[in-house]
């Protein structure tokens, strides 16, 4: 008796905690798997015309590839899974979305209350283009775009470095060429060292760094040691002759005028966090493989 | 012809007697007596009256024979009451030495009416304690050429009685100040600042006690400000008795003209103090201010002061110190050689240390 009711429970238990998921994840689509879009636009980041161009895009890359690539944005992950890369893996699977009984695609999820983002890829192609480096690779392309908020610009990257690394590897290239993955102490992996022009750009600051911090510090030292000397100067104030307690303060006035408001869009935390791109982790495990971290 | 100057002399063997900072008595160099300030008041109040009255006599006659030219230059004529020598000395000059006999003489006519100072505070170190704290002056100073420590030598000193006036007052201010203070909150995806303006003012008054201005044409006023402040626990009421053994000039800046500083100085403090009275707001900017000080009231005192002269590669450094607290000031050269030295031998390792860095991380 105990353990029929101990089952009863947990299948309560079990229906209480699915529903929700079933739910929500009724609600990023109504289309059934055959019918779910390329691009998924929940968040409305995107103009129709551009969602169609990009829909366009991706059918395009899709069919030449024989792998799908999907764009979902929504307002919040978390009704789905708090974990963002869960929360894509699990619309993967509950559409049953990819091509082929193998299931090939490749899916990039932008979740915009936290600026979260996930991308994941399945079936051999999916999780081949979503490894370690060419995950790293693909999200080096758009991140800077979304950063910025340029919606447009990172999907249409995102879609032709699919492109890119799906021609690679048919074509039986290594496609982890030209992944320079830096590792920062918290553990993520940061980008834009690699990223054409930028590598310039660093070694530039590097250099004028090397030349002009010696020289700042150099000439702040001297600059202390000539100070030392002490020159004699003309008092300006006579602090040491005050009377003790003698302020008598008469008019103490404080009117207020009036109140000003201003309001500035907050930037994403993850443009202070490297000098051009935001940490990113990896995953792999489970049919999946790909990366999630901030824009 | 009468006697202008005073000798002060050991009453036990008639050798000069200067004062002496350590004990605060004046001390006879030969035979070692010691004098309280107020004996040597008492035992030569005579001949300082007579002094006076011969000064007095002097300024009512006319210039004598060859004295003539040296006036016209602005010198005055004594004559050595120990040696009879005759002494030229400047008109603000009130307490000196004779160069032949060596006797610390003072001029009290100097000192009469107007011209006789409210306090004086006596010196407190010696001659050799100005020279340790020159020395110790250049210690830890990086850019002083090597060849000054090792080749200069002190030129002069002197213990100088400088003439300050010290000056009372009250600041009146009324300051008008733009103020705003802000406060921040996110809303959704936007950070909203809320700023309150405000109009503020502060009206009142400070008292400023003593502010010095040196009344002495002859110190460098830079000088004089950076050896502040005194201890004027120390101040005494005047007495010539403090002066033998010690240089002493007399205000030849009258206070109307030094007051023009005092002032400067207490109404920069009292903006400071008003201001720090809106403490609170993010931002506070005065708009209108009206700072004056009304009524001043001057005090002449003699305050103690060693100048230090010494002689390198053809030019000459001055160094003040307080005769009271020891504080010391002066010019001093600085080797570009040791300049560039220090800059590149910072800069070059550490561009070193960086570069590589930044080649290897």
């Amino acid at each position: 008796m105990k353990k029929r009711l101990l089952s009863l429970i947990m299948i309560v238990l079990l229906l209480v905690l699915l529903l929700p998921a079933a739910f929500a994840a009724d609600n990023v689509a109504s289309e059934s798997a055959e019918d779910f879009p390329y691009v998924l636009d929940k968040a409305g980041l995107l103009r129709d015309s551009v969602r169609e161009a990009l829909e366009e895009t991706a059918r395009s890359y899709s069919e030449a590839h024989h792998c799908k690539l999907y764009i979902v944005t929504l307002d919040d992950h978390t009704e789905f899974n708090y974990d963002v890369y869960e929360a894509a893996k699990g619309i993967f699977l509950h559409y049953d979305l990819g091509y082929g009984e193998t299931r090939e695609g490749v899916l990039l999820l932008l979740s915009m209350n936290e600026r979260d983002y996930a991308l994941i890829g399945h079936g051999v192609q999916g999780e081949a283009v979503c490894g370690y480096e060419s995950s790293w690779l693909i999200e080096d392309a758009f991140l800077d775009n979304f950063r910025n908020n340029d919606w447009r610009g990172g999907f249409a990257d995102y879609l032709d470095a699919c492109d890119r690394q799906l021609t690679r590897l048919e074509d039986g290239e290594d496609i982890s060429e030209g992944a320079n993955i830096i590792v920062g102490d918290d553990g993520l992996e940061y980008h834009s060292y690699n990223q054409p022009g930028v590598k310039e750009k660093n070694w530039l600051v590097r250099m004028l760094t090397t030349i002009f911090a010696p020289l700042i510090a150099a000439f702040g030292t001297c600059a202390t040691f000539k100070a030392q000397m002490k020159p004699p100067k003309e008092a300006r104030h006579a602090d040491a002759y005050l009377v003790p307690r003698s302020m008598d303060l008469r008019v103490k006035q404080d009117l207020f005028i009036n109140r000003t408001e201003t309001r500035t869009l907050i930037e994403s935390d993850s443009g202070s966090r490297s000098s051009g791109g935001g940490g990113s982790s990896f995953h792999s495990g489970g049919g999946f493989s790909g990366r999630s971290g901030k824009f | 012809m009468s006697i202008q100057i005073t000798n002060y002399q050991c009453p036990a063997c008639t050798g000069p007697l200067h004062f002496a900072g350590e004990s605060g008595k004046l001390e006879c160099e030969y035979c070692g007596c010691r004098y309280s300030v107020q004996e040597i008041e008492a035992l030569y109040a005579d001949k300082e009256a007579a002094a006076v009255a011969a000064a007095q006599a002097a300024a009512q006659k006319p210039a004598e024979g060859d004295d003539d030219w040296h006036e016209a230059e602005g010198l005055k004529a004594y004559t050595c009451p120990s040696c009879g020598a005759r002494l030229f000395c400047d008109e603000t000059t009130a307490a000196t030495s004779c160069p032949y006999c060596g006797n610390p003489t003072v001029v009290p006519g100097q000192f009469q009416g107007l011209l006789r100072p409210d306090y004086v505070i006596p010196f407190k170190l010696d001659k050799n304690a100005a020279i340790d704290a020159l020395k110790n002056y250049y210690k830890g100073k990086r850019l002083l050429p090597r060849a000054f420590t090792e080749q200069n030598h002190i030129e002069e000193i002197k213990g100088v009685y400088v003439p300050f006036w010290l000056f009372d007052g009250r600041v009146d201010a009324d300051i008008h100040y733009k103020a705003t203070r802000e406060s921040s909150h996110v809303s959704g995806k936007y950070r909203v600042t809320v700023t309150d303006h405000f109009s503020v003012r502060r009206a009142g008054t400070l008292d400023f006690s003593r502010i010095p201005a040196d009344a002495s044409t002859k110190m460098p006023d830079a000088f004089m400000d950076s050896i502040e402040p005194f201890d004027y626990k120390d101040l005494k009421p005047f007495s010539t008795a403090y002066l033998p053994g010690y240089l002493a000039d007399i205000y030849d800046v009258p206070a109307k003209e030094a007051s023009q500083r005092a002032i400067r100085r207490a109404c920069s403090t009292a903006v400071t103090q008003m201001n720090a009275t809106t403490a609170g707001y993010t931002s506070c900017t005065p708009v209108n201010q009206s700072v004056r000080m009304p009524e001043i009231q001057p005090r002449y005192a003699l305050l103690p002061v060693w100048m230090l002269s010494t002689r390198w590669n053809g030019k000459s450094y001055l160094f003040a110190m307080n005769g009271q607290t020891g504080k010391l000031i002066g010019d001093l050269p600085v080797s570009m050689g040791r300049w560039w030295a220090w800059f590149f031998g910072i800069a070059g390792p550490l561009a070193a240390v960086i570069g590589a860095l930044a080649y290897f991380l």
